[in-house]
C-alpha cells in the first residue's frame, strides 16, 4: 500500500534520512525502530509532506506522492500522529477532534468517526469540554491517536506514542494499536522502545544515522541478538 | 466633570480597540507584525472618502464595499509581500512590511496631495444626552461596532471550520498541517480578516476623522502600544488594552497637558515592554 | 623603521586606494561653486555620515533602532541652547550634545535591550516619539513647535560659512572620520564582539563575552555620533525643530541607505546615500509637489525588494571584485593578516601533558541537581563528579536529560535545587552566563551555532577576543588553533557555507578559543560519517593532552568506548549506572534503558 523507495531527505544541511527503501501493506503493523537520531522522524515527515525528498520515491498503491503538499497527503488517508502529540492546547478535546476531521473527505463521515473514536477511549466522553492542554499524559495520547482516527485513516503513522507515559498506559496504547489494525488501518509505528515495538509488529526495520540496517518479522527480531547490538551502536 | 473625561476615554478606547484588533489577529496566526498596518487604515478611510464624495455612500453603507474590498487588498499584499518572507527572521518582516508601509503612503501623497479631506454627515457631531453627560453618537457608533466586531470574530473562530484551522494554525503550525489545513490559504485568509476589519475602522472613522496620506502612522502607533498592552494575539486584550489606553490618554490630556497626552501612554508602553512584554494578559493564544 | 613600515602600508592597496578615493572626494568638495550642488553634497555626506553611525549598532550591532533621530535631536537641541543662553563654541557644544546623546542612549537603551527583535524596534520608536513630544511640549526651553533659530555668524569658529563649500568639507569630513572610525572598530577585539553578538546571541555569551556590555557600548558610541550630527545639521539650516530632527521618516531613511549599500560594513551606507540621496534631491527639482509622493514610493518599494532579494545589500555584489582587484594590485593572497599569524605559530609547540593515572582533584562536582518543565522533572537529584584532565562520557537514551545538564552547567537554564560546584566555587546562580564561561567552562552545542556570516577564521577570533589582551594575541591563538583542529585551507570560508563535519570542527575551535579547562561537548559526533567520528575522536584525543577536561554526551558508541575514562549513564534525570565504558554497556539496567523493559537478551 505504503511504498518507500530509496529515499534521501535532508534536514537543512544534515541527511537525515539516506537511500531507506521499506513497504507498509494492508493490514499490517509495521515499526521503524532506531535510536535517536536513526532518522524516523524525518521519515515520517517525509511522509507526510511536511519535509522535501531530495531523491527516491513515494508510492501510496499506484500514486506517486512524492511532492503532494500535506493537506493532499491527509486527503488521501496517510495520517501521522506526531511526536509529542502536537494537541491543540487551547481548544477542548472536543474542538481537537474536530479538527482531526478538517480534511473534507473526513468531514462526511464525522459522526460515525466520532462514535469509533469514543468506544476506543471512553474516558475522552468525560472530557469533552476540557482543554487538551489540562489532560494528563495518557490521556493526552489516547486524544492524540483519536484525533488522528478523526481523519479517517487508510495508514496511521504513529511517532513514539510511549514516550513519557507510565507503563501500565503503554499498554493500554499498545492494545489499541491492535485493535485499529483489526478495523482495517494499516499502522506505521516509530519506537524508540524496541521491546514494545517489536512485540507487536507483523514487520520491522532497524534504522541507524539514517540508514536501514536490518530488517525482519517482529518476533524474529525479538530474539536476534544483532539487533541489540546494532541499536547500541556496536 | 471626571466622568465625561472617562467617558470620552472608553469612547476613543473604541476607536484605538477597533484599530489594532486585525494587528493582533495577524500576529497571533503567523506572528507577523506588520509595520503597514496603519497605512491600510488609510486607504480604506481614502475610500470611504471617495465613496462619499463622489457617489454620496454614506459611510455607514459604504462598509458593504469597503469591507470586502479590503479583504482582497490584504490576501493580495499577503501573496505578494508576506507569504514569500514568512519563514524569514523577524526583522526581514519588520523592513519588508516597512516598506509597505512606506510606498502605500508615496501613492497616497501622489495621488491625492497631502490635503486634510473630511466628510460632513448629518450625525457627524450630534450628541445624545445622559443627564449630565453627553455622548457622541458616531464615537457611540465606533465603540458598538467594536464590540460588534470582536463578537462577531469570535463566533467565526469559535463555530466554522476555517476559524477553528485558524486558531489551530495559530497554536500548533505542524499539528494544524497534520490535519490537512494547506497553511497558506489559511495565513491568507487571516490575513485578509485582518485588513477586511481594518476596513470597518477606516469606514467608521470617517465621519469623525479627516484623512490625510500619513494619518495611518498616528493610528499605528496607538495600536502598537495597545497590541504590546493587551498582549500580541489576545483579542480581547485588544479591547480591553484599547479602552485602557483611551482612558489614559483623555485622562491625561485633562489633568497634565494636552500636548503631553501621547507622551503618557508611550511611557506606558515603554514600561510594560520592559516589565511584562508579554501583556497584561499574559502569553498570548487566540482563544 | 617607523617610517620603513608606514611607507610598506601605504604600498597596501586598499589604503592607497583609499587615499585616492578620499582625494577625489575632497577635490569634488572644493570645485563645486553651485549652491545647489552643495546643498546635495551637504546632505549626501551628512546622511552617509549618519548612516554610518546607525550602522555601528544596527549593522555591526544587529540591533535595528528606528530612533536614531532622537539622538540627532538631541544634540541639536543641546548644542543650540547651550549656544543662545551660555554662548559656548559650536564645536565644544556639539561634543557635549554627542556625550548626552551618549548618556541617555546607554540608560534608555540598555535596559530595551532585554527585548527581542521587533519589540526592541518599537521601544525605539517609542523612545523617539516621546523625544518629538517633549520637545514640542515644553516650549519655554526647546521653543515649542516653532523650534529655535540661530543668529548667522560667519567663521569655522561659528560652524557657519558662506557659501556652501564650507558645510561640504565639513560633513565630508564627519563621514570619513566616522568611516574611519568604523573600520577601527571592525579590526578591533570589541569588533569581533559586536559581529558575533549579532550572529548568535547565546552562542556568544558562552564564549565569555557579555552581549550587554558590548551592545551598550556600541549603542553609545552610535548616540555620539548622531548626536554631533545634530549640531551640524542646525548650523547648516539655522533652525532647530522637533519635527525636522525628531522626525521617524528622517530615522528610516538613513536605515534603508544601510540596508541598501549592505549593513555591518563600511563601505555600505556610505554607497547607499550616494545611491539614493542626490536622486531624491534632483526629483525634488523636477517633480515639485509630486516628489514627496514618489520618493516615498521609490523609497518603499527599495526597502521591501531589497529585504527580500538582496538582504546582504550593494555590498553583496561588490566585496568579492574588489578583494579580487584588490589581490591584483597588491600580487599576494589576501588575508595576510592570518598569514602572519600563522608563520608565528609553528616556532611553538603546545604543552603535552600526560594523563593522570590516578584520580585528581574534582573539576566539575553536580550535587543533588534537579530540574522541571512545567510538571516534567528533567533531572532528578543528580550527582557527577568530574576530575582534572578526565575524559568522562555521559550516555543515555533520548529525552533521560544531557543536554538539559549541559544547559544548567553553563547557566543557560536555572536549576531548581542541588548546587553546580566547578573547582570549589558554587556556580549554580552565577550570572550572567558569560561569567561561568569565563571562569573556564566551554561548550559545544548539539545543534551546531557557527557565527554563519562570519569566516573560519573569525569564529574562531571571536572565541579568542574575551581573553587575548590584544588583537594581534588573538589573532595568533586563533591560526594556531584552527591549525591544530584541519581548517587551515577553510580558514576564509564563511561558516554558514562549511558542511556539517567542518562546522563541528569550528565548534570545537571556538570552544578552544576561550582557552578552557573544562570542555562541554554535546553529540559532536552526530550526522557524522565514519571517517569523520574518527577524525574526530583523533581531535578530541590531541585536546585532551593539553590538560583540557572533557565532559563528552554521545549517542556513536564507538566513540565512548575510545575515548571515555569513565561513563555515567542516565535515564529519566537521574544517573542509573556508573564506570568504565566496557562494564558500563553491559549493564542490566543500562540495556533495559535503551531497549526496553522485559528485552530478552543472551547472557554472554
Amino acid at each position: 500500500m505504503l511504498n518507500i523507495d530509496a529515499i534521501d531527505v535532508y534536514y537543512g544541511d544534515l541527511q537525515a534520512v539516506k537511500g531507506v527503501s521499506f513497504k507498509v501493506a494492508k493490514d499490517e503493523i509495521v515499526s521503524l525502530v532506531g535510536s535517536n537520531g536513526a532518522g524516523k522522524t524525518t521519515t515520517l515527515n517525509a511522509i507526510s509532506g511536511l519535509n522535501r525528498i531530495a531523491s527516491g520515491s513515494i508510492h501510496f498503491g499506484e500514486i506517486n506522492i512524492g511532492r503532494f503538499g500535506s493537506h493532499r497527503i491527509v486527503d488521501l488517508g496517510i495520517i501521522q500522529v506526531p511526536e509529542g502529540r502536537m494537541l491543540f492546547p487551547e481548544m477542548t478535546v472536543m474542538e481537537n477532534l474536530e479538527m482531526g476531521c478538517f480534511s473534507l473527505r473526513a468531514r462526511k463521515n464525522f459522526k460515525n468517526s466520532l462514535q469509533e473514536v469514543i468506544r476506543l477511549f471512553p474516558i475522552l466522553t468525560e472530557r469533552k469540554e476540557q482543554l487538551a492542554g489540562t489532560l494528563s499524559g495518557g490521556e493526552q495520547q489516547m486524544l492524540a491517536i483519536g484525533r488522528g482516527l478523526m481523519a479517517q485513516p487508510r495508514v496511521l503513522m504513529l511517532d513514539e506514542p510511549s514516550l513519557g507515559l507510565a507503563p501500565f498506559v503503554v499498554q493500554e496504547i499498545i492494545e489499541v494499536i491492535k485493535t485499529i489494525r483489526e478495523r482495517g488501518t494499516s499502522v506505521l509505528l516509530v519506537e524508540q522502545n524496541v521491546f514494545h515495538a517489536l512485540s507487536i509488529s507483523d514487520r520491522a526495520y532497524i534504522l541507524e544515522n539514517g540508514e536501514r540496517v536490518m530488517e525482519g518479522k517482529g518476533e524474529e527480531l525479538l530474539k536476534n541478538e544483532r539487533v541489540k547490538k546494532a541499536y547500541l551502536g556496536l | 466633570m471626571i466622568g465625561q473625561v472617562i467617558i470620552n476615554g472608553i469612547l476613543l478606547g473604541g476607536i484605538y480597540a477597533l484599530v489594532s484588533l486585525g494587528l493582533t489577529l495577524i500576529f497571533g496566526v503567523m506572528r507577523i507584525i506588520n509595520f503597514a498596518h496603519g497605512q491600510f487604515l488609510m486607504l480604506a478611510m481614502y475610500a470611504t472618502y471617495w465613496l462619499f464624495q463622489l457617489y454620496g455612500v454614506d459611510p455607514y453603507i459604504s462598509i458593504l464595499i469597503v469591507v470586502p474590498l479590503m479583504f482582497v487588498i490584504g490576501m493580495v499584499a499577503y501573496r505578494m509581500i508576506i507569504q514569500p518572507i514568512i519563514d524569514a527572521s523577524e526583522m526581514t518582516h519588520v523592513f519588508a512590511t516597512l516598506g509597505l508601509n512606506l510606498s502605500l503612503q508615496g501613492i497616497a501623497l501622489f495621488l491625492w496631495q497631502g490635503d486634510f479631506r473630511g466628510i460632513r454627515t448629518s450625525y457627524s457631531s450630534m450628541p445624545i444626552h445622559f443627564g449630565a453627560l453627553y455622548i457622541n453618537v458616531p464615537r457611540f457608533i465606533i465603540f458598538l461596532c467594536a464590540i460588534a466586531t470582536i463578537l462577531a470574530l469570535f463566533l467565526f473562530l469559535k463555530k466554522t471550520y476555517t476559524g477553528k484551522a485558524i486558531r489551530a494554525s495559530a497554536q500548533k503550525r505542524v499539528a494544524a498541517q497534520l490535519m490537512g489545513v494547506n497553511l497558506s490559504k489559511i495565513y491568507m485568509i487571516a490575513f485578509g480578516i485582518g485588513i477586511a476589519i481594518v476596513g470597518v475602522t477606516g469606514a467608521v472613522l470617517m465621519p469623525i476623522y479627516e484623512v490625510f496620506p500619513s494619518v495611518g502612522s498616528l493610528f499605528a502607533l496607538v495600536a502598537f502600544v495597545v497590541v504590546v498592552l493587551g498582549g500580541l494575539g489576545n483579542l480581547g486584550g485588544a479591547l480591553v488594552g484599547g479602552i485602557i489606553i483611551g482612558v489614559v490618554e483623555s485622562v491625561s490630556g485633562v489633568f497634565i497637558a494636552p500636548a503631553l497626552k501621547e507622551g503618557v501612554y508611550f511611557i506606558i508602553f515603554v514600561i510594560i515592554l520592559l516589565l511584562r512584554p508579554t501583556g497584561i494578559f499574559g502569553k498570548a493564544v487566540i482563544h | 623603521m617607523a617610517n620603513q613600515h608606514f611607507l610598506q602600508r601605504i604600498r597596501h592597496p586598499k589604503v592607497y586606494l583609499t587615499l585616492i578615493a578620499v582625494g577625489v572626494l575632497y577635490s569634488i568638495a572644493l570645485s563645486v561653486k553651485n549652491p545647489y550642488w552643495g546643498d546635495i553634497l551637504t546632505m549626501t555626506f551628512l546622511f552617509g555620515a549618519l548612516s554610518l553611525s546607525w550602522n555601528i549598532l544596527g549593522g555591526y550591532g544587529g540591533q535595528f533602532s528606528l530612533g536614531h533621530a532622537g539622538f540627532f535631536g538631541i544634540g541639536a537641541y543641546t548644542s543650540t541652547l547651550l549656544l543662545i543662553h551660555y554662548h559656548i563654541n559650536p564645536w565644544v557644544g556639539m561634543l557635549l550634545g554627542g556625550v548626552l546623546a551618549a548618556v541617555i542612549g546607554g540608560l534608555i537603551f540598555y535596559p530595551c535591550f532585554r527585548l527581542k527583535g521587533i519589540f526592541f524596534c518599537l521601544a525605539t520608536l517609542a523612545f523617539q516619539e516621546v523625544m518629538k513630544i517633549s520637545a514640542v511640549h515644553f516650549r519655554g526651553l526647546t521653543g515649542g513647535a516653532m523650534g529655535i533659530s540661530l543668529p548667522f555668524k560667519a567663521g569655522l569658529a561659528n560652524m557657519m560659512f558662506q557659501g556652501k563649500t564650507g558645510y561640504v568639507l565639513i560633513s565630508l569630513t564627519f563621514m570619513i572620520f566616522i568611516a574611519l572610525f568604523t573600520l577601527a572598530i571592525e579590526r578591533s577585539r570589541f569588533g569581533y564582539k559586536l559581529v558575533a553578538l549579532r550572529e548568535d546571541e547565546d552562542a556568544t555569551e558562552t564564549l565569555g563575552i557579555s552581549t550587554s556590555n558590548c551592545k551598550l557600548f556600541a549603542a553609545m558610541i552610535s548616540a555620539f555620533f548622531a548626536g554631533c550630527l545634530g549640531t551640524f545639521y542646525t548650523h547648516y539650516s539655522s533652525l532647530v525643530d522637533p519635527y525636522s530632527v525628531f522626525d521617524m521618516m528622517l530615522s528610516v531613511e538613513f536605515v534603508i541607505f544601510a540596508i541598501l549599500g549592505g549593513v555591518g560594513t563600511v563601505l555600505g551606507p556610505i554607497l547607499g546615500a550616494f545611491a539614493l540621496v542626490p536622486i531624491d534631491a534632483l526629483m525634488r527639482g523636477y517633480l515639485g509637489q509630486a516628489q514627496q509622493g514618489v520618493s516615498f514610493l521609490a523609497y518603499g518599494m527599495l526597502l521591501t525588494v531589497a529585504v527580500i532579494f538582496l538582504p546582504r545589500g550593494i555590498m553583496s555584489w561588490l566585496s568579492h571584485p574588489m578583494s579580487r582587484l584588490i589581490e591584483t594590485l597588491s600580487g599576494k593572497r589576501t588575508g595576510s593578516e592570518s598569514e602572519a599569524g600563522r608563520i608565528e605559530t609553528t616556532g611553538e609547540r603546545p604543552q603535552q601533558i600526560s594523563r593522570p593515572s590516578e584520580p585528581s582533584a574534582p573539576i566539575l562536582e553536580l550535587a543533588g541537581l534537579d530540574k522541571s518543565f512545567g510538571g516534567l522533572k528533567v533531572i532528578q537529584s543528580l550527582d557527577v563528579v568530574v576530575r582534572e584532565g578526565e575524559i568522562v562520557g555521559l550516555i543515555g537514551p533520548n529525552g533521560s536529560g544531557k543536554t538539559t545538564c549541559f544547559n544548567l552547567i553553563t547557566g543557560f537554564l536555572d536549576t531548581d535545587g542541588g548546587k553546580i560546584l566547578f573547582r570549589g566555587e558554587d556556580i549554580t546562580a552565577l550570572r550572567p552566563s558569560n561569567k561561568i564561561a569565563k571562569r573556564g567552562i566551554a561548550r559545544t552545542f548539539q545543534i551546531v551555532k557557527p557565527l554563519a556570516g562570519l569566516t573560519v577564521m573569525e569564529n574562531v577570533i571571536a572565541g579568542a577576543a574575551e581573553k587575548s589582551h590584544s588583537i594581534d594575541e588573538a589573532r595568533v591563538k586563533s591560526a594556531n588553533i584552527v591549525d591544530l583542529l584541519g581548517l587551515w585551507e577553510y580558514r576564509e570560508v564563511k561558516a554558514s557555507s562549511l558542511t556539517l563535519g567542518k562546522r563541528k570542527r569550528l565548534e570545537l575551535a571556538k570552544a578552544l578559543a576561550t582557552d578552557p579547562s573544562l570542555l562541554l561537548l554535546d553529540e559532536v559526533m552526530a550526522g557524522l560519517n565514519p571517517t569523520e567520528v574518527e577524525e574526530a575522536i583523533q581531535v578530541i584525543k590531541r585536546i585532551s593532552t593539553r590538560g583540557i577536561t572533557l565532559f563528552v554526551i554521545e549517542h556513536v558508541m564507538k566513540a565512548v568506548m575510545s575515548l571515555a575514562d569513565r561513563v555515567v549513564v542516565i535515564h529519566h534525570g537521574q544517573k542509573i549506572c556508573e564506570g568504565a565504558p566496557q562494564d558500563v554497556i553491559q549493564d542490566k539496567a543500562v540495556i533495559e534503558a535503551y531497549l526496553g523493559k522485559g528485552y530478552q537478551y543472551a547472557e554472554h
